[in-house]
C-alpha cells in the first residue's frame, strides 16, 4: 500500500466517523438546546414557581418513583427467580404470558382501573348489590397509592425481562456453585442472586424511573403534581419557556447524576465474568403445593395487569362501538402505524450505520458514542419535548428566508408545526431501545466476517449491507419490533409535539378519557394491546435465541 | 470418605436414550479417579448426578456411610456436604478472591481462610476481583473455595481446560500436591489422557453405552 492509498483510507475513516458523530449531536439536539437555553438568574416566575409548586411536584414524584420501583421491582424479581429457578406445570406458557401486561401503556391501566373501581363501576356495583362491606377509601385509586399499583403492574415485565434473561444466560454454575456449598434457597436468594442480579435489575429498574417520570397519561388523568407534568404545564399551559426549560436541566442533572452513582458505586466489580460460556440454570421441579402456589401467583399478577383491564375493556369497547367515529379511526390508525413504522425504520438505519462505525473506533469514543446515543431514552418526554420545540423553532427561524423565497406568503413556523418535528422526536427519545439490539447483534459477530469479505475485495460497508445485515436479520427486527411498540403506545411526545388535529391512537385514547368517555376509550385502547400483543407474538416467532443464533439462520 | 454407586440410570426424559443404564462405581478413601471419554459421554452428567445437581437419577449413591440417594430417599444438593469445581470456576465476579473463599465456609474462621490462601498460593491475591486473575489463580481461588467447605467429596470438571498449555504440568503438580494433603476422595472429568494419567489413582474410561 503506497502513501497515497493509505492517506485515502484514514481519510475515509475519519470521514465516516464524523459523519456519525454528526448524526448522533444532531439526535442529542434537543438535550444540547435546553443545555444552552437554561437560564439560572432568579425572576420572578421561577421564585413563584419555586415557593408554591417545586416542592409538591418534587415530593410526588419521588414518591411514585420509589413505591414503584419497590413494587414492581418486587414483583419483577420475584417472577424472574421463580421462572428461572424453578420448573413448574405450564413454565413454558407463563413465562412469555408474564411478558403480556407490557402491551398495556400505563394510562389504559388507568382509565381502566379508575372506571372499574369509581361509584357506578363493577366493583361497587356488585358491592353494593351483593352488600359486601366494602372500604370505598380503598377502592379510590385516583391518588399517589392507585398510580403505584398501576405503574408496577404495567412496568414490572421490564424488571421481569431483565433479570430472567440475566439468570438464565449467566448465572447456570454461579447458582449450582452456591448450592453444592449448602446454600439453601433464602439464603442463595440474599447472599447470591440479589448481588448477582445488580446490572439487570438496575437497568430495569432505571427502565421504570424513566417511565414514571416520563408519564404524564396516568397523572394527568388521576390529577397529581409531579415534575413532568409542572414542565408541561408551564411551557404549554401558561407559556413559561424558562420555568420548563430550567426544570428540564435539573431533571436531566438527577438522571445522569444515578447513572454516575451507579457506575461509581460498581467500581471495579463485574457481574458476568464468563458471559454467555456459562452452563445455564438447572432449575428444580416444585411439586405438589409449591407448584400449585407459584401458578396460584402468576395467574393473580396476569389478571390483574392484564386479563382484568382488557376484560373489562372488551366489554366497555362491545358497549361503545356503535359511538366510536369508524372511518375517522381508521385514518388514525393508518397515522400511528405510518409515522412509527417510518420513526422505527429511521432509527434502524441510523442504529446499524451508528453500530458498523463503532467496530472500528479505539474504546473511548466507542463508548461516548455508545452513551450520546442512548442519552434521548433517559430523558423525561416532556424534557425531549421541550428541546425539540426548541430546535424546531429556531431551525424555522433559520431557514424562513428560504420558506419566503419559495413562498412569500407561507407561516413562518412550518417544520414545528409538521409531523417532522413528532418522528424527529420519536427518534431522539427511543433511539437507545433499537441501538442495544443492534449493537449487540454487530457485536456477536465482530469483524470477522467483514475482513473476510474485505480480503475478498468487498468494501466495509458493501461487506455489512450484503453480508452481515442478512446474518443478523432476526436481531434487527426483533429491535425494530421493540422500538415500534414503544412509539405506539408513546403519549406524551405526541400529545405535545403533535400538528393541529392530529392524532394517534394514544392521544385518541387520551381525548376520549379526558372527556370521561371511558367506554369510547376503549376501541382505540383495544387496538393499541391487539397490535401490540401481534408485535410481541412475531418477536417471540422470530427470537434469535430460539433460533440458534447467528450460525443457524 | 469411600463412595459407591450402584445400578445408577439417568436420562434427561423419559424419551431420551438413557445415558447411564445400570451403572456401577466406587472410588476408595483419599483415592483420585479420573474419568475419561468423548464429548456427549455423559463425563459432566456423572458429576452433577453424584453432586445432586440433576435430581431425576435413579439408583443408590453412597458416601461413607450416608445414603444420598436410593430408590426413596433423596439429600438434597445443599445438604451433600460435596466439593465441585467447575469447569469455567464459576467465581463470583463481584466479590474478591477473599470474599469467594468465605463463601465457602460455613463459620467465618480467619486462620481457615489464611491456611487455605497459603495452600494455593494465592495470599497476595486476596483482594483482587476474578477478572484480574489469570485462569490458573482463578482454578486456585476455586479451589479454595470448594476445600473451605471442607467437603467428604471433591468433584472436578475439566479442571484444566481453560488454561494456558505452558501452566497445566505446573498445576497439575500444585492440585496433586494439595488434594493429596488433604485426603479427600476425588473425581476429575478430564478429555485429556495426561491430565489422567499424571493425577488419577485410577481411571475410568466411559463409552457411549456406559454400561461399565
Amino acid at each position: 500500500m503506497n502513501l497515497l492509498q493509505k492517506n485515502n483510507r484514514k481519510r475515509k475513516v475519519c470521514i465516516l466517523t464524523l459523519l456519525t458523530f454528526l448524526s448522533i449531536i444532531i439526535i442529542n439536539l434537543p438535550i444540547i438546546s435546553i443545555i444552552s437555553n437554561v437560564n439560572f438568574s432568579s425572576n420572578s416566575n421561577w421564585e413563584h414557581f419555586k415557593q408554591y409548586l417545586l416542592l409538591d411536584a418534587v415530593n410526588n414524584t419521588f414518591s411514585l418513583v420509589i413505591f414503584t420501583l419497590l413494587l414492581s421491582g418486587t414483583i419483577g424479581v420475584l417472577l424472574a427467580v421463580i421462572v428461572a429457578l424453578y420448573d413448574f406445570p405450564l413454565k413454558s406458557f407463563f413465562q412469555w404470558a408474564l411478558f403480556i401486561p407490557i402491551t398495556i401503556p400505563p394510562y389504559i391501566a388507568a382509565y381502566v382501573y379508575a372506571g372499574m373501581l369509581s361509584y357506578t363501576g363493577i366493583v361497587q356495583r356488585l358491592g353494593r348489590s351483593w352488600d359486601m362491606p366494602l372500604n370505598y377509601q380503598w377502592l379510590d385509586i385516583m391518588n399517589i397509592r392507585g398510580a403505584v399499583f398501576i405503574y408496577s403492574i404495567t412496568l414490572y415485565p421490564y424488571i421481569y425481562g431483565a433479570v430472567k434473561s440475566f439468570l438464565e444466560n449467566h448465572s447456570g454454575n454461579l447458582i449450582d456453585t452456591a448450592r453444592v456449598l449448602g446454600y439453601k434457597p433464602l439464603k442463595l436468594f440474599i447472599r447470591i442472586i440479589l448481588p448477582l442480579i445488580r446490572i439487570p435489575l438496575i437497568g430495569g429498574l432505571m427502565l421504570v424511573m424513566m417511565e414514571v417520570v416520563s408519564d404524564y397519561g396516568v397523572i394527568k388523568y388521576f390529577n397529581i403534581q409531579t415534575v413532568s407534568s409542572t414542565i408541561f404545564k408551564s411551557w404549554f399551559g401558561m407559556g413559561e419557556t424558562g420555568v420548563a426549560i430550567r426544570l428540564s436541566f435539573y431533571v436531566m442533572l438527577c438522571i445522569i447524576g444515578l447513572q454516575a452513582i451507579e457506575e461509581i458505586m460498581r467500581g471495579r466489580k463485574k457481574y458476568n465474568l464468563n458471559s454467555g460460556s456459562g452452563k445455564s440454570i438447572t432449575p428444580i421441579k416444585l411439586k405438589g403445593f409449591k407448584g400449585y402456589a407459584v401458578i396460584v401467583l402468576i395467574f393473580l399478577i396476569i389478571g390483574l395487569a392484564f386479563i382484568i383491564p382488557v376484560g373489562q375493556m372488551i366489554v366497555w369497547a362491545i358497549l361503545a362501538f356503535h359511538k366510536v367515529n369508524l372511518p375517522n379511526l381508521s385514518q388514525i390508525l393508518f397515522n400511528t402505524l405510518l409515522y412509527g413504522i417510518l420513526a422505527t425504520l429511521l432509527i434502524l438505519i441510523l442504529n446499524i450505520w451508528i453500530a458498523h462505525t463503532r467496530r472500528w473506533m479505539r474504546a473511548k469514543p466507542s463508548f461516548i458514542m455508545s452513551k450520546m446515543t442512548q442519552l434521548g431514552y433517559s430523558m423525561p418526554g416532556a424534557v425531549i419535548a421541550v428541546g425539540t420545540i426548541t430546535v424546531f423553532v429556531a431551525l424555522d427561524t433559520f431557514l424562513n428566508p428560504f420558506y419566503q423565497y419559495f413562498d412569500p406568503n407561507t407561516k413562518k413556523l412550518l417544520l414545528s408545526t409538521s409531523i417532522a418535528m413528532l418522528v424527529f422526536a420519536f427518534i431522539v427519545r427511543y433511539m437507545a431501545i433499537g441501538f442495544n439490539s443492534v449493537n449487540s447483534a454487530f457485536a456477536k459477530v465482530g469483524v470477522l466476517y467483514n475482513d473476510a469479505a474485505r480480503t475478498l475485495g468487498v468494501g466495509r460497508t458493501k461487506a455489512m449491507l450484503t453480508i452481515e445485515l442478512p446474518m443478523l436479520k432476526n436481531f434487527l427486527i426483533a429491535g425494530s419490533i421493540l422500538t415500534f411498540i414503544d412509539i405506539l403506545k408513546e403519549l406524551p411526545l405526541t400529545l405535545l409535539l403533535r400538528p393541529f388535529n392530529y392524532n394517534t391512537l394514544a392521544s385518541r385514547v387520551y381525548e376520549y378519557a379526558n372527556d370521561e368517555r371511558i367506554h369510547e376509550a376503549s376501541v382505540p385502547a383495544l387496538i393499541i394491546i391487539f397490535l401490540s400483543i401481534m408485535a410481541i407474538v412475531l418477536l417471540v416467532k422470530i427470537n434469535p435465541k430460539r433460533k440458534g443464533g447467528l450460525m443457524k439462520r | 470418605m469411600k463412595l459407591s454407586i450402584e445400578n445408577l440410570n439417568f436420562s434427561y426424559n423419559p424419551k431420551s436414550k438413557k445415558i447411564f443404564d445400570g451403572f456401577n462405581l466406587s472410588v476408595e478413601e483419599g483415592e483420585i479417579l479420573a474419568v475419561l471419554g468423548n464429548s456427549g459421554c455423559g463425563k459432566s452428567t456423572l458429576l452433577r448426578i453424584i453432586s445432586g445437581l440433576e435430581e431425576n437419577a435413579q439408583g443408590i449413591i453412597r458416601v461413607g456411610n450416608t445414603i444420598f440417594q436410593d430408590s426413596s430417599f433423596f439429600v438434597p444438593v445443599e445438604k451433600r456436604n460435596i466439593g465441585f469445581v467447575f469447569q469455567d470456576y464459576a467465581l463470583f465476579p463481584y466479590m474478591t478472591v477473599e470474599q469467594n473463599i468465605k463463601l465457602g465456609m460455613k463459620k467465618p474462621c480467619p486462620e481457615q481462610l489464611h491456611q487455605l490462601l497459603e495452600l494455593t498460593r494465592i495470599e497476595e491475591l486476596k483482594k483482587r476481583y476474578p477478572h484480574e486473575l489469570s485462569g490458573g489463580q482463578q482454578q486456585r481461588t476455586a479451589l479454595a473455595r470448594t476445600l473451605a467447605s471442607k467437603p467428604t467429596l471433591l468433584l472436578m470438571d475439566e479442571p484444566f481446560s481453560n488454561l494456558d498449555t505452558n501452566l497445566v504440568d505446573e498445576l497439575r503438580r500444585d492440585l496433586k500436591q494439595i488434594i493429596k494433603s488433604q485426603k479427600i476422595t476425588t473425581i476429575l472429568v478430564t478429555h485429556d489422557r495426561d491430565d489422567a494419567d499424571f493425577l488419577a489413582d485410577k481411571v475410568l474410561e466411559l463409552s457411549s453405552s456406559n454400561l461399565q
